[in-house]
């Protein structure tokens, strides 16, 4: 499915191109039935169904919860286990009625049953175990859920589980990495991008990030690196991920598109504060150097095989280059954070925020249009804020950065001007 | 199929849940029983909501006066050997990182190491553990009393192992008389 914002403007577009004669106005269902154009009443069916579930689930817990001491072992385990067949029973009613909406929120309500009977069943017998356990058993039962059925909304909360399961193992129990997480998510991330439902591949990407930023202590007590090094792993991960998507045009449901722009705001954000950290005093570690131009290069790969396809240019290899070099360079200098290193690095900064401006209007990618002009505000402002103590000097740093933008955009204006005439000529011939 | 395969999500939830009980009641099933003395604890810490806290005598342990091992890091685990007294309860005589037995009828339970003083910077190093055994859900309002007993120092409670040396509290006693006793039922 694409993206609702696409599909807007296709339907302004078709309204225009019908208008004018390009496309005949019988065409207009069947353009818009083969890019999933879904109706907003089946998603307000939707969403209103998922918050019936919760609070069902809610009451059910505050119902269980108040009457828990009146209640028999054997009558608790009829209410616990009844409860949760029968949301499942109800599932299956709807789904056989052909009102698969809201059979998803009783697949949903179910998946929340069978965590608050884990619960109450742990409480019940007196279960006094490792705790995060539950939790994911609980998660594999919402997975299990999300793939049998196959269920979206049991997916959502499968990745939420698992979040907070590695969340209570990393931070609650102080485990070293969590890697028992990345098995989990791979299963949660492949279902998302089967079922080609955006806001899962959204939910994987986040989990994700979530579980990188809380490792990072892990990660960097694992490979005896620097700040600066480990934070330099998430320059060159994700400008690897990001020059990767470029290879193959998007698929029809906007996955790797997707996993591209989280890569690209990951990697734009990673560039812009590498420097705000230390180093070693006795410079870096070989294996971080070799990780950082293996990587690199493969970044430099990836672009190469999409200029094949034309989904990358010359200027985009030499983008790809300047950021790879410029955070091994200051990587490899850097002992500890320092002032001195702050204008270069803010130039380096300003270089890099250009080439993705350029590479996302040349892609027409708005997403990485808008965040690079967001890098660019925050950009400006750190420096007239942190950087220059005189007004002179800032008077001379953006005088000067002006004028070389301005010569710069004039210096783009023939190119792109090849580029319209060369693709009019395409399109005409 | 959809009923098919929502008919297997239900089965293996149902089943995930019923092993939690029936491992449980296994090990209630035991035939070994160790009789733990409980510890008052601080009074405001013990009684939480509808559950109260249990801190037994081996919760906390000296390693130099026990055999076994004597280095222990936190989160790891250990086996802590209990023997019975003439009175009935029993106590620890040792703590390593396998099951050890000081003498016939000997019990090792499975304990994680919750903290641990390091032996050569102190001259007694404790350790403290737990056995999977330190809560206990009761009816809401009871737990002050519970409370009241162990700080009177009469309140035990039996605890069930299972061979691989995991507890379950399988009653909880006031001077000897047993007022809450677990069962699947």
């Amino acid at each position: 499915m694409r993206p609702p914002f696409y599909i807007t403007q296709l339907k302004r577009d078709l309204e225009q191109w019908i208008k004018a004669g390009l496309v005949p106005a019988e065409n207009r269902d069947r353009i818009l039935e083969s890019v999933g154009n879904g109706s907003t009443t089946g998603r307000l069916e939707t969403t209103i169904a998922v918050f019936g579930a919760i609070l069902i689930g809610a009451g059910a817990l505050s119902f269980v919860g108040a009457n828990w001491a009146a209640m028999t072992k054997p009558v608790r385990l009829v209410v616990l286990f009844g409860g949760m067949w029968l949301a499942y029973a109800a599932a299956v009613a709807f789904y056989q009625s052909g009102r698969n909406l809201i059979a998803q929120a009783f697949v949903l309500l179910g998946v929340l049953l069978f965590g608050s009977n884990i619960w109450f069943i742990a409480q019940t017998y007196n279960i006094n175990s490792h705790f995060p356990d539950g939790t994911l058993l609980w998660g594999v039962g919402a997975l299990a859920a999300a793939v049998l059925v196959p269920s979206r909304a049991a997916l959502a909360a499968a990745l939420a589980i698992g979040s907070y399961w590695t969340w209570q193992e990393t931070i609650d129990f102080n485990q070293f990495i969590h890697l028992p997480f990345l098995p989990f998510w791979a299963v949660c991330a492949a279902q998302a991008t089967y079922l080609g439902w955006r806001p899962g591949i959204h939910l994987s990407a986040l989990s994700l990030i979530m579980w990188l930023v809380i490792s990072h202590d892990s990660i960097q007590s694992l490979l005896g690196w620097s700040d600066a090094e480990v934070v330099s792993l998430y320059v060159f991960l994700p400008l690897l991920i990001w020059s990767v998507t470029q290879i193959r045009e998007p698929g029809p449901n906007g996955v790797a598109l997707m996993v591209g722009h989280y890569a690209f705001f990951m990697f734009l954000v990673a560039f812009s504060i590498v420097h705000l950290f230390d180093g070693k005093p006795g410079g870096s570690s070989s294996s971080w150097l070799l990780c950082a131009i293996i990587l690199s290069l493969l970044s430099l790969g990836a672009v190469v095989l999409s200029m094949q396809r034309k989904g990358a240019t010359a200027i985009d290899l030499a983008g790809t280059a300047f950021a790879a070099i410029v955070t091994i360079s200051y990587v490899m200098n850097i002992t500890e954070h320092s002032d001195r290193f702050d204008i270069p690095y803010l130039i380096c900064t300003l270089v890099v925020i250009l080439w993705s401006v350029f590479r996302g209007a040349r892609m027409d990618d708005r997403f990485v249009v808008n965040w690079s002009v967001a890098a660019f505000g925050v950009w400006v402002l750190y420096t007239y804020f942190e950087l220059f103590s005189g007004l002179m000097d800032q008077a001379v740093f953006f005088t000067v950065g002006g004028v070389l933008l301005i010569v710069l955009a004039l210096a783009l204006e023939p190119l792109r001007r090849s580029l319209v005439n060369s693709t009019n000529t395409a399109v005409q011939g | 199929m959809i009923s098919f395969r929502v008919l297997i999500v239900v089965a293996l939830q149902t089943l995930a849940l019923a092993y939690m009980i029936f491992e449980r009641q296994q090990m209630l099933d035991s035939a070994r029983v160790v009789t733990l003395k409980v510890v008052p604890v601080d009074p405001r810490d013990m009684f939480r909501g509808d559950y109260v806290v249990l801190n037994y005598d081996i919760s906390r342990v000296d390693v130099a006066t026990l055999a076994g091992d004597d280095k222990f890091s936190s989160g790891e685990t250990a086996y802590v050997t209990v023997q019975k007294q003439s009175d009935g309860i029993w106590n620890a005589v040792a703590i390593a990182h396998k099951p050890v037995s000081q003498s016939p009828g000997d019990v090792a339970l499975l304990a994680t190491v919750q903290y641990a003083d390091d032996p050569a910077a102190n001259a007694s190093a404790n350790v403290s553990l737990t056995y999977g055994v330190e809560s206990y859900f009761v009816p809401q309002g009871t737990g002050h009393a519970i409370e009241e007993e162990a700080r009177k120092g009469s309140l035990t409670v039996d605890v069930a192992v299972n061979p691989q040396g995991r507890s379950a509290i399988r009653a909880v006693r006031r001077n000897g008389q047993a007022f809450y006793v677990e069962g699947v039922f």
